[in-house]
């Protein structure tokens, strides 16, 4: 109740400093109102400097639960690929990131801001070059329309009161770092919760046309997720990634559906098998 | 001699079922395609739940032998692995796969413990009680590859640019 309250403050602030021309024009129904300042708030967006710092923080805490793989020859391998697919999205500017988390979890993250992971045990149920792409450019979707930052913002909103922005902006010094590391728990709390089923969705078909652009098969993903739906579903390593995804099957026929017939002309492209084994099998 | 030794080849990849080869059971009803072409030829109708040997794949087509006979499958109408498998097979083939995963990373075979003690994961606990460690992350930056290098490494691999756009919500 308290809570409900404390929100329902914050909404009526933004009421009156965002949603002025809507009291003119309607009655005054507050609940009408507090839902347009609600609105307003979740729209208004994070700048990008602080995208990248709140993206940092929750990379740094992702680092903390599971090092990089101690192998610099991976690490860049999988940055090349990474970067190369960056550079045929539309926001290539950012500071992307790629790293191999060092546990046997089959998962693969991204933070706001551009820091990009997948896990040895994902990467082990991979075949190809292709296929990696699929899965780094599925995460960047979710970079470039702001998904996790989205999400943030209305569990922010439940919990600050505020949205993002504003709850870092009036702060400078040790408090704003304090209230960065805040929020950064909320981001990486997140993955425990997944996205929106829509957000998964779309950064699936996101990717296979990043993938594509990049010159790969855009079937890398759906491959993936074919192996995906061929791990035992009470497996823990993997019990994680399938409560936070919508079930394989219905990625890869929401794909199937999408992908045909414009994208099957991208299928022969290469899978740069050989090199994937190179660097990822054949190095120990 | 050389045509004993042709014949064996010949029997090694083309007989031994289950010999390396990939299982696969359909999803849906589909047309089993003489080329792997959505206007090609169908040489049969596969029911739902059939289970085919999948011999190899290219783009979006899987070729396989049915019963039925050897031709072309859309990819995403399998599901690999054989289907339900009992829950002891598909352990094991766990294991094995994550064993072949700390190896060909150089972490080498461990055993697998039944407590997780050592084994890092990402649980929902780990995520909940997360720190940050910045000094992993200073070593994950040293790691970035420049633009010049990324198009250079794609070169190299022949990875042709193309202008696609992206696909609309069903």
């Amino acid at each position: 109740m308290r809570k409900k309250l404390a929100l329902s403050g914050a909404g009526a602030l933004f009421v009156l400093t965002l949603a002025v021309p809507a009291v003119a024009q309607f009655n005054l129904d507050l609940d009408k109102l507090l839902d347009i300042g609600r609105k307003a708030a979740q729209l208004r967006e994070v700048p990008p400097e602080e995208e990248q710092e709140i993206g940092r923080g929750v990379a740094a805490n992702l680092v903390g639960i599971a090092p990089l793989v101690p192998d610099a020859g991976l690490q860049r391998y999988v940055n090349a690929v990474g970067e190369w697919l960056a550079l045929h999205t539309e926001r290539p500017e950012l500071e992307w990131r790629f790293g191999v988390l060092d546990t046997a979890d089959v998962n693969a993250f991204a933070t706001p801001g551009g820091y990009i992971f997948v896990t040895r045990g994902l990467l082990a149920r991979m075949d190809s070059e292709a296929e990696l792409a699929g899965v780094l450019a599925h995460e960047m979707a979710h970079v470039l329309r702001r998904h996790h930052l989205k999400a943030i913002q209305k569990n922010a909103l439940m919990g600050i009161g505020v949205d993002v922005a504003s709850f870092l902006a009036a702060q400078k010094g040790v408090q704003r770092a304090d209230r960065l590391e805040r929020v950064a728990a909320v981001g990486t709390e997140l993955y425990a919760r997944g996205l929106d089923r829509d957000d998964e969705l779309e950064a699936d078909r996101m990717g296979v046309v990043i993938a594509a652009r990049a010159g790969y098969n855009a079937y890398g993903l759906p491959e993936v997720l074919q192996a995906l739906e061929a791990i035992n579903p009470g497996d823990s390593h993997a019990a994680l990634m399938f409560r936070t995804h919508p079930a394989p099957r219905a990625r890869l026929d929401a794909l199937d559906k999408a992908m045909v017939p414009e994208l099957d002309r991208y299928a022969a492209q290469p899978e740069l098998a050989g090199r994937f084994r190179k660097v990822v099998r054949d190095r120990h | 001699m050389k045509r004993i030794l042709l014949a064996a080849l010949a029997g090694a990849l083309l007989g031994a079922p289950g010999l390396g080869a990939e299982t696969g059971t359909l999803v849906r009803a589909s047309e089993l395609k003489a080329e792997p072409f959505t206007d090609s030829t169908t040489i049969a109708r596969l029911a739902e739940q059939s289970q085919v040997e999948v011999l190899k794949r290219q783009g979006a087509w899987a070729r396989v032998r049915a019963r039925e006979g050897e031709g072309w499958l859309r990819l995403l109408s399998l599901r690999l692995g054989g289907g339900p498998v009992p829950a002891a097979r598909a352990e094991s083939a766990d294991s094995r796969l994550e064993a072949a995963a700390l190896s060909l990373l150089g972490v080498g075979p461990k055993p697998q413990p039944t407590v997780a003690t050592g084994v890092r994961g990402l649980s929902e606990e780990d995520l909940k009680n997360a720190r940050p460690n910045p000094r992993e992350l200073e070593r994950l930056n040293q790691y970035a590859v420049s633009r010049r290098d990324a198009r250079a490494f794609a070169g190299s691999a022949k990875l042709g640019e193309q202008n696609i756009e992206y696909l609309a919500a069903p």
